[in-house]
């Protein structure tokens, strides 16, 4: 816990650069500077230097940052099946290209569903393009972030960009049906892909590979187990000179780049300084009592409640919204009902979410499950196996009026016997009696 | 000299009824000194588990026993799913036990409850034949039931089953039966109804009872042999005994709804009218009653038949249930349900396994039955009508030798005690007898009384027994008789005498002699039989191998105690139906389906994840929650019962409820062979079974593997699995496990995740593959 409170980020402040020289760190000191304010322990390292993730199955790292787009080995020690297994061991990555991209950072980012550009192919511009940086080759986009930016506000909330973004780098694609992904930032609807001028231009004649908004500038991706993976298109984006330089497009106002906001809003999501949810507690059992049973019985009315918190700004805060939703799943679900959020007040440290209903009819074992998956937020997955029981053999009514005409006959009958009896034994019927014997 | 008798027979005869009950006991504890005190095979498990429940958390909580370990996720009512009288037996015995201060172990009660019935089925045999016959049959049918390899396949120690005590309960009630019959007792015919609800309460079969009683009944009517004693038994066992079955949840209202029951129904309905038509008779002239007679029967078949159809079809009373049917073609089964086809002991029974379960027995059976006719009393028509019926289902369905065993038993008996009372007996009585009760024709007289008593070969007890017996029948059906014949009687068997020189004691000895070498025989093959096929517990395999030394296998326990230990107490282990109550008593893991086969869908569901290939059974076993997934392969070992020989009644049955998904002629090679090698349908080849079956199973031999039980050369390079690993396989490859892979943590399908594990990378791509046309 001390190492939480300490860092901002939630999984652990040891963090990874990889360059592909150490000489490049220079470029970015501002970068180095947001995140050593985060309390991020940053290690440079280049990649002709052995490293690794991990040791004796423990990770070594919290987060990794890729810079080295021209990398073409791994530093000994690494491999993309290394990088996976980082991930999958809940450690964040994020991954920066240029028109310089080598085989490796390609190879892992198929991986991911996420497909750069040949090599030497640049993003080109000729109406957006910024008139500093991109003078000559209309190769730095002057991205608007009203319009080409997500608009998830949990990943990189648009408002709070200061100005339009400046990217120069390679293209990329992601897996439309992959829904672990997520574009973050495309081009303008000019902008097309090609191959920069010192390669041989012996395609002159083709179509771009990819223009438009199909043109991903930056993409992110939420792995299963809530680990985060961005990848980036350029990392001159994140030099100092692109964070500071004014952003100049042809035919409007200069006004300074959003590039500092937008790589400072990335990496805390990447990084996992916000948007995580926590399932603090869950909660059901009949009404009018507090114990969850171990089985409920058809039909049973019972609460189910569960609280969720939400990390941001290195502490946790109580998690509203409006569209949680509880399932009571049986191979299919049965009860699909949205939970009513309770009133946030000061004294609140989660949001609880609740509601009251009606079991159904049927018995079997069934899961009652939160699956609240929302982008930019952490999966939710709260499931809870609960049997729900037929009744007891005491549960039944024990006189139902269907059945009066049959306790009536099975009392006459009883009665009658008894009469009968009687008559018999003592109603000196003697002679009648022999002879119906005889007969 | 008949006094003397009397009280020799009188030690004599407890002593060889326990005796007997002794060997009966002994011979079935094979199991437990080859191996161990184990329950045995699948079923048992089941019955072993609930019990457990019963002890620990007491009847009522048993009673509304709600499993959700089983059958997940839908789970399944025990209680009012199982016929509980096995599990309340033992928890009795325990419990009892335990009142004592006796500290048995649940499981042994378990595991020696079938043979200890055993004993008592000896002596209800006994009863009945001494009904029959006399008491001497009853030793004789007491001894070949307790050994008669047809009862003992079911009731070895460790067969926790429910035919270990239903067997004895059938027979028991049918001696009850009888004896109601006999005396015209209600006491007796509510013993019947008694004994018929614990029969209920312990097995299916107790509609054997409710069918075969009432047919005799309604025979005995049409040989217009209705009497007040056949009244008052049959109505009250009918009264009582389907009240009585009523209050079992399992049974509930089908004795007034199924079709099953119906003639218990109709003949209790018959009889009231024949009583009431009796007593008609009396009060009303001959011509009258006549006209009377016509007007009642006609309007009391049309009011049955159009009251008959009108519920039928209006569906009150359910039509036949396939299980039935299945009864009458044996062939219907295999085409409408496979389900109950795919189950060996459902399969009609093959010639030998007459002899071989009943050995001397099945040739005089006949025998019997025809001294049954000679006699032909109430009783016997009784045993006729039980030993047609008995042999005819036992021929339809392997199981149903068990029903067949009791009453090949008694007819041998009683045809076996009838020569030793011909070839033994002193001659006089004997002819006495034999011409008294005018049934036996040829067999008559002998010489002396020295000829008997020197008569060799026999065993001592034996002998005295059948001659006190003999002694004891004879005295009371002289008396029975008129005693004016007698003197007639003895002349006559001078007479014979005289015309039958056969009868000297060299003939004698050696017709005894014979029938001596066959009881041998007869005990020789139980006792090999018993020993040898019948007492694996089929958990535990045993082998021999090439020195002659026993190799034990005990690969299921070792994988379910895998699971045991290795798995989380709510894993989800999805396997074929057979080993669900295996896995369920030994493993303690939640199972799809088992061998309750209740929910045919479930189990097609199952079929379809273990045929299909490996994208749609993933999809299946991800929505049930799977985590493991077991099979048998038995290709190392040369286990013939193993998954992929079960794998086309898997095939059909899933065919049976998904169609379009699973096609049985696939899984054929064009020639409509079923293999398993190079020449494997694609179909099959992808199969999740296939795969999981033989996944690197030709490393293990590299790469020349041979499957030993279909005799097949495998392909050097074997299937690969991607959706599964594997998570544990047992020392003899007999049982492998798999554990089923979550979703790729980074979205990939697990064919391309499984690829990159093994080092290889994407090469394909165009940026383009991910835009749009």
């Amino acid at each position: 816990m001390a190492l939480v409170a300490s860092a901002t980020s939630l999984t652990g402040p040891r963090t990874l650069v990889l360059l592909d020289n150490l000489d490049d760190a220079d470029a970015y000191m501002d970068l180095w500077d947001d995140l050593q304010s985060r309390q991020f322990n940053v290690t440079l390292h280049d990649v002709k230097t052995p490293v690794s993730l991990s040791k004796y199955d423990q990770r070594l790292f919290d987060h990794l940052l890729i810079l080295a787009p021209k990398m073409t080995a791994y530093p000994t020690g690494m491999n993309a099946k290394s990088v996976v297994g980082f991930v999958a061991e809940g450690g964040n990555v994020l991954v920066a290209a240029s028109s310089e991209l080598g085989n490796t950072i390609r190879e892992l980012s198929r991986e991911f569903d996420v497909e750069f550009d040949n090599r030497y192919t640049t993003v080109y511009d000729h109406f957006n393009y910024d008139q500093d940086l991109g003078k000559d080759r209309h190769d730095t986009v002057v991205v608007n972030t009203g319009t080409h930016l997500s608009t998830v506000d949990a990943i990189v909330p648009q408002k709070d960009i200061p100005g339009p973004i400046l990217f120069r780098g390679i293209a990329h694609s992601i897996n439309p049906s992959n829904s672990l992904l997520t574009k973050v930032l495309w081009a303008p609807q000019e902008a097309y892909s090609w191959e920069t001028q010192d390669g041989d231009n012996e395609s002159a004649n083709q179509d771009p590979s990819v223009s438009g908004k199909d043109i991903s500038l930056v993409s992110v991706m939420q792995a299963r187990n809530n680990a985060r993976i961005a990848f980036l298109g350029s990392t001159d984006m994140l030099t100092d000179r692109y964070f500071s330089a004014p952003a100049k497009k042809h035919g409007e106002k200069i006004s300074p780049s959003g590039n500092r906001k937008f790589i400072e809003e990335l990496t805390k999501w990447t990084f996992q300084e916000k948007g995580a949810l926590d399932v603090v507690a869950v909660q059901h059992h009949k009404v009018g009592e507090e114990e969850a049973p171990a089985h409920y019985r058809i039909k049973d009315t019972m609460t189910y409640t569960i609280s969720l918190a939400e990390y941001h700004d290195g502490e946790w805060h109580p998690f509203s919204a409006d569209d949680v939703q509880l399932e009571l799943i049986m191979l299919d679900p049965y009860v699909r009902k949205t939970l009513e959020q309770v009133p946030l007040d000061d004294q609140s440290t989660v949001g609880t979410f609740t509601t009251t209903l009606q079991l159904p009819d049927q018995y079997g074992v069934f899961k009652f499950a939160v699956n609240y998956k929302r982008p930019g937020l952490t999966y939710v997955e709260s499931v809870t196996t609960v049997g729900i029981h037929p009744f007891r053999h005491d549960q039944y009514p024990r006189f139902i009026s269907q059945a009066k005409p049959y306790y009536t006959s099975a009392a006459s009958m009883g009665v009658g016997l008894l009469i009968f009896s009687f008559v018999y034994l003592w109603g000196g019927l003697e002679s009648t009696v022999k002879t119906t014997k005889k007969a | 000299m008949s006094a003397e008798t009397s009280t020799v027979a009188r030690i004599l005869k407890p002593t060889i009824l326990i005796l007997i009950a002794v060997v009966a006991i002994a011979s079935r504890l094979f199991s437990i000194i080859r191996f161990e005190s184990v329950i045995h095979e699948f079923d048992p498990w089941f019955n072993y588990r609930t019990t457990q429940h019963l002890v620990k958390n007491g009847f009522y909580e048993f009673w509304n026993w709600f499993d959700e370990k089983s059958w997940y996720p839908l789970g399944r009512v025990v209680g009012g799913t199982v016929y509980p009288g096995i599990m309340v037996t033992s928890a009795i015995i325990h419990n009892v036990l335990h009142f004592f201060n006796f500290p048995v172990d649940i499981r042994n009660v378990c595991v020696f409850l079938a043979p200890m019935f055993s004993g008592l089925t000896a002596f209800s045999a006994y009863l009945l034949t001494k009904e029959l016959k006399d008491s001497s049959a009853g030793l004789l049918a007491a001894a070949f039931l307790g050994v008669a390899p047809g009862y003992i396949s079911r009731s070895v120690a460790g067969s926790y089953d429910n035919e270990g005590i239903a067997i004895f309960l059938l027979v028991f009630t049918f001696y009850l039966w009888i004896k109601a019959v006999k005396t015209g007792s209600a006491f007796f015919g509510l013993l019947t109804a008694l004994f018929y609800f614990y029969m209920v309460s312990a097995w299916g079969g107790y509609v054997f009872i409710t069918n075969l009683v009432p047919l005799h009944a309604f025979t005995l009517l049409l040989m217009g042999r209705y009497s007040n004693r056949l009244y008052v038994s049959y109505s009250t066992f009918y009264a009582v005994g389907t009240l009585l079955s009523m209050q079992i949840p399992f049974v509930g209202f089908q004795p007034t709804r199924t079709s099953e029951h119906m003639a218990a129904l109709g003949v209790f309905g018959l009889l009231q009218l024949y009583a009431f038509a009796e007593l008609v008779r009396g009060y009303v002239t001959p011509k009258q009653f006549k006209t009377l007679l016509k007007g009642g029967v006609s309007a009391v078949a049309i009011f049955a038949v159009v009251g008959l159809t009108v519920l039928s079809f209006s569906g009150v009373i359910a039509p036949f249930t396939g299980r039935f049917y299945s009864l009458y073609d044996t062939g219907y089964a295999k085409i409408h349900i496979p389900i109950i086809a795919s189950v060996s002991e459902h399969q009609p029974t093959a010639w030998t396994s007459f002899f071989f379960d009943l050995q001397m027995l099945i040739f005089l059976f006949p025998a019997g039955v025809y001294l049954c006719f000679k006699e032909l009393k109430d009783e016997h028509v009784f045993i006729i009508l039980y030993s047609v019926f008995a042999s005819y289902f036992a021929g339809v369905m392997v199981r149903l030798m068990l029903t067949l065993t009791p009453v090949v038993c008694v007819s041998a008996a009683i045809a076996y005690s009838t020569l030793l009372d011909t070839y033994l007996e002193k001659s006089e009585h004997v002819l006495a007898s034999n011409l008294a009760g005018g049934a036996r024709p040829t067999v008559a007289a002998a010489t002396t009384t020295a000829t008997v008593t020197d008569a060799p070969a026999e065993p001592k007890s034996k002998k005295a027994a059948a001659r006190a017996a003999a002694a004891k029948a004879v005295e009371s059906e002289t008396k029975a008789k008129a005693s004016t014949k007698e003197s007639k009687e003895t002349k006559e068997a001078k007479d014979s005498k005289k015309r039958f020189p056969i009868f000297n004691w060299d003939s004698r000895a050696m017709v005894i002699m014979q029938l001596t070498w066959f009881l041998f025989m007869f005990a020789w093959h139980c006792t090999y039989v018993t020993s040898g096929s019948y007492s694996s517990p089929s958990i535990v395999l045993a082998s021999r191998q090439a020195d002659g030394s026993q190799m034990i296998i005990d690969d299921f326990r070792e994988a379910y105690y895998w699971l045991r230990k290795n798995t989380g107490e709510d894993a989800k282990v999805m396997s074929w139906w057979d080993y669900g109550y295996q896995m369920a008593g030994m493993a303690n893991v939640t199972t799809l389906v088992d061998n309750n086969t209740w929910n045919n869908t479930h189990i097609a569901t199952v079929g379809l994840a273990m045929s299909a290939n490996e994208d749609v059974s993933y999809q299946v076993l991800r929505q049930h929650d799977v985590d493991y997934v077991l099979i048998l392969f038995g290709g190392v070992i040369g286990y013939s019962g193993d998954d992929i020989n079960k794998f086309l009644w898997m095939i059909r049955i899933a065919e049976g409820v998904y169609p379009n998904m699973v096609k049985e002629s696939n899984f054929f090679t064009p020639r409509g062979e079923y293999k398993v090698d190079h020449e494997a349908s694609q179909t099959m080849r992808d199969s999740l079974m296939y795969k999981m079956s033989y996944y690197r199973f030709a490393e293990l031999y590299g790469g020349n593997a041979v499957d030993h039980v279909r005799g097949a050369r495998m392909p050097a390079e074997g299937p690969t699995l991607n959706v599964l690993e594997e998570a544990y396989t047992t020392q003899n490859w007999l049982v492998r496990i798999y554990k089923v892979k979550d979703l790729d943590n980074i979205g990939r399908d697990l064919k391309d995740a499984t690829a990159f594990d093994k080092g290889k990378v994407k090469k394909v791509s165009s940026l383009k593959r991910f835009v749009k046309a």
